[in-house]
């Protein structure tokens, strides 16, 4: 066996070619069959744009083996990191959640996630629906009826 | 043919088939094949490869990590705000009300305030896991659902922190059998309490001795609509004056104790 660590190449959608460690790689559920199996070539990622497999490399990179530390510092300074990292458009963070999905890498799905869920929170409906651009497909009767019950008989 | 790693196929999972895997030529890579996706049914949004919009549309994101979204606000918020923003959010976020309670239990531990009413659906046993998971509990309101003296004792043990204690109509501590027993069980298992509420509870004047003796720290006493008891002008109110410093009030529904 050799103590040089495994690389695996993936192949981005714009036909970017990236490394990642092993070690990283085994971390993304989907592609963890082909990287145990294995697999020399490049694994084509036709879903995942060269900038977004990036910047889901740096973030894995940067906390694999980090998350489970016990250390203070460590895991404050992990998420000052990740503040940063995260300050991203709508449109990057709408693709990685994509990514992390696709690639089924939950740590960084959890993330992603809960960023999104940040931003709803203590917001007015005429606002979520603004920063989502989500419209009010609602029918009156419809709109009347939710307004109108109680939330707390909807078994809270 | 479909490529292996197509995200309408299987999203998340992976059954790759190797010779498909190889097979799998680069010419179709970036190109626009609408055509192989046709038989796809129509709620999944256009087949197109992911290309960056700064303006993303946000309905395109899958169900399922819609919910994983939804479920991140947390109970109130689902209900309170987010099932009003579209049709889609409000499916997501009404499911049967069984996941409520998990979605509560998940956020329990921190949890210093819960009221629980007409949640004829939450089980002794799914209560007591509940009580087991908020030992920071402070005020609990049951209303209008089924829990007994067990639930009750569940509750008293696991949750130390609890000075406020509201034990509304309808539940079976209401039946007459039993009436005393959920005296009995608060009187045993909360000692701590400050305040507490028995409306329309069946106790009796045995269960109300029970309490008064279990939990000495009382203040105040709410007991509206609790009619096995007669607080004014009764021996009880004669001995609770004699004993230590109370002042019963009489509303309209019944009584309440407050300690002077």
């Amino acid at each position: 066996m050799s103590s040089k660590k495994k690389v695996i190449t993936l192949r981005s959608s714009d036909g970017e070619i990236f490394e990642v460690e092993e070690a990283v790689a085994l971390e993304w559920l989907t592609i963890k069959p082909l990287v145990e199996s294995g697999c020399t070539d490049a694994i084509p990622l036709p879903q995942v744009t060269g900038n977004i497999l990036a910047k889901v490399i740096e973030y894995c990179k940067k906390h694999i083996g980090a998350s489970e530390s016990e250390d203070r510092k460590i895991l404050y300074e992990l998420e000052s990191w990740d503040a940063d990292f995260i300050k991203v458009d709508q449109g990057t963070l709408f693709d990685l959640i994509r990514a992390a999905d696709y690639l089924t890498i939950k740590t960084l799905f959890e993330f992603t996630c809960q960023t999104v869920a940040d931003t709803i929170k203590h917001k007015t409906i005429e606002e979520v629906r603004h920063i989502f651009r989500e419209s009010n497909d609602f029918t009156p009767e419809e709109e009347k009826e939710i307004r109108g019950k109680s939330w707390w008989l909807q078994g809270l | 043919m479909r490529h292996p790693l197509d995200p309408f196929d299987g999203y998340g999972s992976v059954a790759l088939v190797e010779d498909d895997y190889y097979a799998y030529s680069d010419d179709s890579m970036g190109s626009d094949n609408s055509s192989d996706y046709s038989y796809y049914s129509p709620p999944l949004p256009p087949p197109r490869y992911w290309t960056h919009d700064p303006k993303p549309n946000w309905l395109e994101l899958p169900r399922a990590i819609l919910t994983e979204i939804l479920i991140k606000l947390g109970a109130i918020e689902m209900i309170v705000s987010a099932q009003k923003v579209c049709t889609l959010w409000h499916d997501v976020c009404t499911d049967p009300p069984e996941s409520y309670h998990r979605k509560v239990l998940n956020l329990g531990c921190q949890l210093r305030r819960l009221r629980v009413m007409y949640c004829w659906s939450i089980s002794d046993e799914g209560m007591a896991e509940a009580a087991r998971r908020m030992p920071f509990l402070e005020t609990f309101e049951y209303c209008f659902g089924n829990f007994d003296k067990n639930t009750l004792m569940s509750i008293g043990m696991n949750c130390p922190c609890r000075t406020t204690f509201i034990y509304g109509k309808g539940g079976k501590g209401q039946c007459i059998r039993d009436a005393d027993g959920g005296a009995f069980a608060i009187a045993k298992y909360m000692p701590g309490l400050h305040r507490l509420s028995l409306l329309g509870n069946g106790l009796t004047k045995k269960g109300l001795g029970a309490i008064l003796g279990g939990c000495p720290l009382l203040e105040s006493l709410d007991l509206r609509d609790c009619y096995n008891i007669v607080l004014k002008s009764s021996d009880l109110e004669k001995e609770m004056r004699a004993d230590q410093g109370y002042e019963v009030a009489a509303g309209c529904h019944g009584q309440w104790i407050q300690w002077l």
